[in-house]
Formats: structure tokens, C-alpha cells, sequence
């Protein structure tokens, strides 16, 4: 029956699953580049990359995964509550959500197997370049790594599914039907108390890193950038607010369009806490890696061992790979959700044009809050690195690098909003709201 | 059995004191004695049903309605052990549900109650067949195709058994619905708004069909509408205002439920409505 009822959501609702899917896809695909180098390792340094990589896109995996999973399950709440009410139990309905999940995870790894030759080959090319690997060595494409893919994916996905339906699956089906029709609103006091306590532990462990050696500073650092990642996290719709109020502010000149996402943005800042804060995590941990790089080689005057820092790029790649999954989902989710109230829009006179430059403004709004966000976090980590290794407080990041880190962001934020809202445009306004 | 045993309508004042859950579990579906139910706590805590005192006759069709927020809601859903009530005795049959842990009100649910709700009722991804059985395929039994048919041609949908749910009209859908509900041979079916989405005619037929099932085959049904229209197919109506059963009666002409609605809906808002914003017709 499990099975029947999760195949009957994945067709009502494909569109549900792209984000799992995808986020299944990349993680398939480093799993299989890191089984494939693993093959290829003729040193330990590799071996251990290859390793870390692994473990590291395992644990990312179940966490986006179960984020993606999260807001498919938000989508059928009603359907696996009407489930619960004819005599469904919550295993039954969390095996179910784990099913539709694993049903996505088989396709991602068997594609994310072939793109991770590819990846593996490139990337392979890239460390005899950088001198990672000795030039002699050669790339060795196995098999194996399809099975390890699988494995990884099946697992993971299943993994996330139980995750993300924990809670709904347990609720009395009454509770369910209402908590559809009108989400919990509050900031838990648990959630909120945890947060404080993250941004608390943060702090202390900055100011400890004053009297560390370079090498314990650089680690405490990165705990650092965790505990406040985390603090935006469990604060996030109260962190959001203020920073979207901030960046509106330089939207403000831009006319009605600007006004009128500025307002939208700033009414939902719960809805969109959950999207942004990935991208601040991305944000923050890509401007870390690269200004501590930048400002080493700005401050030394020499290039650094290029072994070691394409390395550091190459994970840096795999974390802000995944947040963005995870942002590009909820943001394309929240947006498809929206489709009925911008037909309403459309009804009472807007132009698809004004549409589209509302969504616009919209995605540049939340990139810059995410941007604003994101900066602040890098540099009170960044800082006391530098100063601590480098003697110098001042990060030097080029030009480019920044512009980089600009653009990707907006086009992230811009590109999970547009596509939705172009689909949403497609269709007349008023048949939209009478399907909705 | 069959026929109107709700004993209500002959004698209603002094019968329906008896009926207030005193009578005796032998001819009462569902009994519900002194039930309360809280929304929140201390001073943001809503009660949206205080006191509740009611039994449901077996092979009855009942119709609770009231204005919104009166509890009529969150009474079916206490009734069906959808939901527990905060203080006060659910009792199906002679099965108290009241403190019962949802693990075990999932069983009874699934083995001995009914369900038709307003919307997202099938899963239109599934066949016909598929969503009628899908009570008893949750409960791991065994019972296939035959039984499918039967609960299907008691509702006249029985051509439908291979189609896919999705493709069927409203109204057919709420069919399938009752069969689905029908399927484990409930003690009673409760009913959530079961015609809210159809159009009129549609709307006729569900209740025909539920009217016959109470008729001919004896099953118990209760019924939250906000159509007086809908409730004139019961055999009694319970009204409920701010928590409380403001009329209960076996009168079940539109025109005065409508009107006993209204007086309800004066007491229901503390901030007195003017005349001319609770047009009667709203309700029609």
C-alpha cells in the first residue's frame, strides 16, 4: 500500500520532487568523482580527499534532501492527512514519503554516476595542473561507482524522507488539516533560545581566537562560521527582517515594481528565511575561504602552494553547490505557490511585464539581504584569521572575486524565481485561479 | 432496524432530554458526554466547544451545522477520533475514545468509522478501485476486487471500478468517497461538508445516496453542513452556537434552520452584527 500511495503522489505532483531529484543528482555525482579518484589515488593525500569529499556530500545529502523532501511533504498535507484519517499510521505514511524520495534518488544516482566520470576526469586534469596529483598519474573510470552511488542515494534519500515526514506523520489528522490550511506562525521559544545560545557560543569562540596559534585559530574559525551559520538558522525570520529592511532601502528609488517586491518580501519574511538562509551560508563560507586565500597572497606577496588551495576551492564548490540546491528549491516552491496571487494581480490590471519586474526586484531584494547577511558573517570570521595569522584586520578580496560571488548569488535568487513565475505567466490569469 | 429510529422526532422536548447522553449504548452510535475542547492556553486559549452533550442513534442521519466558529468542526473531528477532546466522554458504540492514544484510534478508525470529507478526499492518482479499498489495504487485510464492487454498486459507481480517480467528476468523486467510506462496514460515517464543493444537482445525489444508505442498509451518519438545503435530508438537526447545542431538533424544514441559525449566529458574536451585513441568503 506504501508503495501505491507514493506512487499516486508522485504523479499528482512531479514538480514536487525536482528539487529532491536534483539534489540527489549532485551528490550522486561527487559521491561517484570521489569513488572514481579513490581508484585513481597512488598517494594518501588523494585517498583522503576522496574520502572527505565523500563523507562530506553523504552528510550534505540527507540535509538538503530532507529540506527538499521537507516542502513536498508540506504540499500533500492534506492528502497524507485525509491518509491518517482512514486508518493510515505514521510509519505507513513516513515510508511512503521515504519511497516517493528513493523513487527520485535511483534515476539521480544512475545519471549522477556518468556525469561523475565526467566531473572526476576534469577535476582529475585540474589536480595534475595544480600539482595534487604527480603528472604521471593517470584517471582510472570504474564501475564501482555506480553501486556506490546507488547506495548513497537510496540510502540518503530514504533517510531524509523519514526526516522530513517526522513530525507531520505523527500529528492527529485534525491537527494536520488545520496546520495546512494555516501553518504554525510562532518562533518556538526552544528554537529561538537555541539560536541565542549559537550566536552566544559564536561570540565566545571568536574572542578565544586572539590568543590561539595561526593553526588552532584556523579552526577555531571555522566552528565560528558553524555556530553563526546555525544562529541564522534557528533566528532566521527574526535576522531576515532587519537585513531585508536594510537592503530595501536602496531599492526604494526604483518605482512601484521595487516597492511593491520590497513589500511582498518583507511580509514573508518567515516564508523566505528558509531560502535565504542557505544562501548566507554560501555566501558567508565561499567569501571566507576565498578572502583568507586572496588576503594571504596580497599580504606574502607570493602565490600560494596552488595544490592547497584548489583543494579548498573544490570543497568550497561542494558546499555552496548544495546550499544553492536547497535555496533554488524553496525559492522555485514559494514562487509556484504564488501563482494564484499573481493571477489575481493580473486580473486587477497588472501587465505580465509588471509582473515580471515585481519577481525582479523581488529576487534582487533577497539576494542582497542574503549578500548583506552572508558578509557580515564572513568578515567576523574572517578577521580574526587574518589577523591572527597575518598580523593584518584588513581582508583584501579583488574585484573579481567579489563580482563573482555578487552575480552568482542574483542569478541563483533571480533564476529560481523567474523560471516559476515565467511558467505562472504562461497560463491565462483566470484559469490559474480556477484550478488553484 | 432501518427507517427513522432516532426516537427524537416523536416526543422531541422530553425524549431529547433522555437522549442527552443517558441512552443506553445498546441504540446509541456515538455518545458524547460533557465535551470540551481548548485551542491554545491561558488567555489565548479559544474553546470552541464547551460542554457538549449528545447521542447518536444507530441507523440515524444527523446534521450538526451552526454558524462559522461554532464548533461544529471540531465536533465531528472529537466525535470520529479525529481529535481529543480536552475534558468530557467520546464513546463509539461502548468504546470509550476520549483517552484513547492516537495509535489506538488509528485502529478504530480504520476498522470501525467512516470517512467523506469535503475536498482531498482521493487520491486522483489511484483507480477507483485502489481509493475504495485503501482503508482496509492500510490495515494489511486482504480483501480484493469483490468487495470493491459491492461498496461501488451501493453507490452506483460500480462501471467506474478501473478508472482513474482523477478523471471523474466532482460528484463522482464524493461517490467514491462513500464508498471508500462504506468499505470496512463502519459503526457510522461522519461526514465533513460532504457537498461544500458540488454544484446543486451533484449535490442532490450525495445526499440521496446517504439518505438510502440509512434507509436500506441502516448505517449511521453524521453530517457537518452550513446548507439548510443539505440538512432537510436528516432526520434530526443539532445546531451548536459558541461551543453549546443551541436547538436540536428533528424539524428539519430549511426555512427554520435557517432561521435558528441566524438567532444562533446573534449569540455567536459578541460584537452584535448589523441586520443588513447577515443576509439570510448566504446561507441558501
Amino acid at each position: 500500500m506504501t508503495a501505491g500511495i507514493a506512487r499516486a503522489s508522485l504523479r499528482s505532483r512531479p514538480a514536487a520532487f525536482a528539487g529532491t531529484f536534483v539534489a540527489l543528482l549532485f551528490a550522486s555525482t561527487v559521491v561517484s568523482t570521489s569513488v572514481m579518484l579513490l581508484s585513481s589515488a597512488t598517494n594518501d593525500d588523494l585517498e583522503v580527499i576522496a574520502i572527505v569529499m565523500l563523507m562530506i556530500s553523504i552528510y550534505l545529502a540527507i540535509f538538503v534532501v530532507a529540506s527538499t523532501m521537507s516542502t513536498a511533504v508540506v504540499q500533500q498535507q492534506r492528502e497524507f492527512a485525509m491518509l491518517r484519517a482512514v486508518g493510515a499510521r505514521p510509519w505507513q505514511i513516513r515510508r511512503a514519503v521515504a519511497l516517493q524520495a528513493v523513487t527520485a534518488a535511483l534515476p539521480a544516482a544512475v545519471l549522477g554516476f556518468g556525469l561523475g566520470g565526467a566531473l572526476g576526469w576534469w577535476g582529475f586534469r585540474g589536480m595534475i595542473d595544480n600539482g595534487v596529483v604527480p603528472p604521471s598519474s593517470t584517471f582510472s573510470f570504474t564501475w564501482a561507482a555506480l553501486p556506490a552511488a546507488l547506495a548513497v542515494a537510496v540510502l540518503t534519500s530514504a533517510v531524509a524522507g523519514i526526516i522530513a515526514s517526522l513530525r507531520m506523520a505523527a500529528l492527529r489528522p485534525a491537527r494536520a488539516v488545520a496546520e495546512s490550511a494555516s501553518p504554525r506562525r510562532e518562533l518556538g521559544l526552544v528554537r529561538t533560545a537555541f539560536g541565542v545560545l549559537a550566536v552566544a557560543g559564536g561570540t565566545s569562540a571568536l574572542r578565544m581566537t586572539a590568543e590561539q596559534t595561526p593553526d588552532q585559530a584556523t579552526q577555531s574559525a571555522m566552528i565560528v562560521l558553524i555556530l553563526f551559520c546555525a544562529g541564522i538558522g534557528l533566528l532566521g525570520p527574526r535576522i531576515i527582517g532587519p537585513a531585508a529592511a536594510l537592503a530595501s532601502v536602496l531599492l526604494r528609488p526604483f518605482g512601484p515594481a521595487a516597492q511593491a517586491a520590497m513589500l511582498n518580501v518583507r511580509s514573508q519574511t518567515r516564508r523566505y528565511s528558509a531560502a535565504v538562509v542557505p544562501v548566507v551560508l554560501g555566501v558567508a563560507f565561499a567569501t571566507m575561504k576565498i578572502a583568507v586565500h586572496t588576503t594571504t597572497e596580497h599580504v606574502r606577496g607570493v602565490a600560494q602552494d596552488p595544490s592547497w588551495a584548489w583543494l579548498d576551492y573544490a570543497g568550497t564548490g561542494l558546499y555552496a553547490g548544495f546550499a544553492a540546491i536547497a535555496a533554488a528549491n524553496l525559492l522555485a516552491v514559494i514562487s509556484h505557490e504564488r501563482r494564484r496571487e499573481l493571477a489575481l494581480l493580473r486580473v486587477v490590471s497588472a501587465t505580465p511585464g509588471d509582473i515580471r519586474r515585481m519577481a525582479a526586484w523581488e529576487a534582487v531584494l533577497l539576494g542582497l539581504t542574503s549578500l548583506i547577511l552572508g558578509g557580515v558573517v564572513a568578515t567576523l570570521t574572517t578577521i580574526p584569521i587574518l589577523s591572527n595569522t597575518l598580523h593584518t584586520s584588513v581582508p583584501y578580496l579583488p574585484f573579481t572575486a567579489v563580482a563573482g560571488i555578487v552575480c552568482a548569488t542574483l542569478a541563483l535568487t533571480l533564476l529560481s524565481i523567474g523560471l516559476p513565475v515565467q511558467m505562472a505567466l504562461r497560463r491565462r490569469p483566470t484559469e490559474t485561479i480556477k484550478m488553484a | 432496524m432501518g427507517g427513522f429510529p432516532c426516537g427524537g422526532g416523536r416526543a422531541p422536548t422530553t425524549t431529547l432530554v433522555l437522549m442527552n447522553g443517558t441512552e443506553s449504548a445498546a441504540t446509541s452510535a456515538v455518545t458524547l458526554t460533557g465535551v470540551h475542547k481548548r485551542f491554545g492556553r491561558g488567555k489565548n486559549a479559544t474553546h470552541a466547544l464547551r460542554g457538549v452533550n449528545t447521542a447518536i442513534a444507530k441507523g440515524s442521519f444527523t446534521a450538526v451545522m451552526g454558524p462559522s466558529g461554532s464548533g461544529k468542526s471540531s465536533l465531528l473531528q472529537c466525535a470520529a477520533g479525529l481529535d481529543r477532546p480536552s475534558s468530557g466522554s467520546v464513546r463509539l458504540g461502548d468504546l470509550e475514545l476520549s483517552r484513547m492514544m492516537e495509535r489506538r484510534l488509528t485502529t478504530i478508525r480504520r476498522e470501525r468509522i467512516g470517512f467523506v470529507f469535503q475536498a482531498y478526499n482521493i487520491l486522483t492518482a489511484l483507480t477507483v478501485e485502489q481509493n475504495v479499498l485503501m482503508p482496509l489495504r492500510l490495515a494489511g487485510a486482504e480483501i480484493g476486487r469483490e468487495r470493491a464492487m459491492e461498496v461501488l454498486t451501493l453507490v452506483g459507481m460500480e462501471r467506474h471500478i478501473n478508472a482513474r480517480a482523477g478523471q471523474l467528476s466532482g460528484g463522482e468523486q464524493q461517490r467514491v468517497a462513500i464508498a471508500r467510506s462504506l468499505v470496512n462496514n463502519p459503526e457510522v460515517v461522519f461526514a465533513d461538508e460532504p457537498t461544500g464543493a458540488l454544484d446543486p444537482s451533484a449535490a442532490a445525489d450525495v445526499l440521496a445516496l446517504l439518505r438510502s444508505l440509512v434507509d436500506e442498509r441502516s448505517v449511521t451518519v453524521v453530517m457537518v453542513t452550513h446548507e439548510p438545503g443539505a440538512a432537510a435530508w436528516a432526520d434530526r438537526v443539532v445546531i451548536l452556537a459558541s461551543g453549546e447545542i443551541a436547538h436540536d431538533t428533528t424539524d428539519t424544514d430549511p426555512q427554520r434552520i435557517r432561521e435558528r441559525i441566524f438567532e444562533a449566529s446573534r449569540r455567536t458574536v459578541p460584537v452584535p452584527v448589523p441586520p443588513s451585513k447577515t443576509h439570510q441568503g448566504s446561507w441558501a
